[in-house]
């Protein structure tokens, strides 16, 4: 006997490769089998903790399942979040307003209205202006 | 579990109506595509994305089936994808760091000295943590034969490896993963 496996020589046994020589050696060997036999436990020590924390955490998930679509319900709450945001500001009617705000808001129609008309009356849109011939 | 959903389990007789009951296969197969998600990604939400995806795919690609390979085989391809595409999006979204999820040691070895205990519990969470830093078709070997005890053959037509290849990842895993348990810190 020239000496205890390698590492390399350990691995291929636990995968069942062994040469015939390794074979041997592992026979007569109880320290190279020692070797072998504590990577085996601490695979199957792996096997079994993953597949113990699996089904804990699959539990979990049946217990608990996921919405399939979560981004898009947050992306699309958080859309309509903004939306409401902004008519409660434009329209506030969480605050009844005095009749001078609606008279003010009136107004602000009525200008709205004003622009918009001019904006329809220009022969192109306002940016486009500079391209017609002079 | 009964005879008949036996059969569904192990061939998809896609032709045969009477045998085709997705509920049934997304009940027995499940689980284990979020268990091998989740030994890849350590990530329990990402895991139940990758499980979820992997069953729908697998509903509308159920005609491709032809039963050259167990249902178990066929799903696992479909995870070994999902699970790589996720981890290159993952890469990209180097902002997004998922949590690094300890293994639970309960349970390793019940029964023994409490010594022997202890030194089992560091060795697995020494293969674990070895298991993380492999490259990711040895990880993705490593897993399909050490925690689903797949066979050489199975993993070789879940990933589309040769069998000479899925030899030679799973051989430099556990040889690294060995060395890293040992004390080592390169191979």
């Amino acid at each position: 006997m020239t000496g205890h496996l390698d590492h390399d020589r350990i691995s291929l046994s636990v995968l069942g490769e062994a040469s015939d020589a390794d074979r041997a050696h592992l026979a007569a060997c109880p320290v190279c089998r020692a070797e072998v036999e504590q990577f085996e436990q601490a695979l199957q020590g792996l096997r079994s903790s993953v597949r113990e924390w699996s089904d804990r955490e699959f539990a979990g998930v049946s217990a608990d399942p996921k919405p399939l679509y979560r981004p898009a319900l947050t992306a699309g709450s958080m859309a309509v979040l903004a939306l409401l945001s902004l008519l409660a500001l434009k329209f506030p009617i969480l605050h009844p307003a005095a009749s001078g705000s609606v008279a003010t808001a009136d107004y602000n129609d009525a200008d709205l209205l004003a622009q918009v008309n001019a904006d329809l009356a220009r022969p192109v849109p306002k940016g486009m202006e500079t391209l017609l011939p002079r | 579990m009964k005879q008949a959903s036996t059969t569904v389990m192990t061939g998809f007789e896609y032709s045969d109506e009477s045998a085709l009951d997705f509920e049934r296969i997304v009940e027995f197969y499940r689980p284990r595509i979020f268990r091998f998600a989740l030994a890849s990604l350590r990530d329990r939400d990402s895991a139940e994305t990758i499980a979820q995806d992997c069953m729908l795919k697998a509903y509308s690609a159920a005609a491709g089936f032809r039963g050259d390979c167990s249902m178990q085989t066929w799903l696992m391809g479909i995870a070994v994808n999902l699970i790589r595409d996720h981890m290159r999006n993952r890469r990209l979204r180097f902002w997004k760091r998922t949590r690094a999820a300890p293994l639970p040691p309960e349970r390793i070895a019940g029964g023994e000295s409490p010594e022997s205990i202890a030194v089992l519990r560091q060795q697995v969470e020494s293969v674990w943590s070895a298991a993380e830093h492999l490259p990711e078709r040895q990880r993705t070997v490593f897993l399909l034969r050490f925690v689903e005890d797949m066979d050489i053959l199975e993993i070789a037509a879940a990933t589309g490896m040769k069998e000479g290849t899925v030899k030679t990842h799973l051989f430099r895993a556990l040889r690294t993963v060995r060395f890293r348990m040992k004390g080592g810190t390169t191979v």
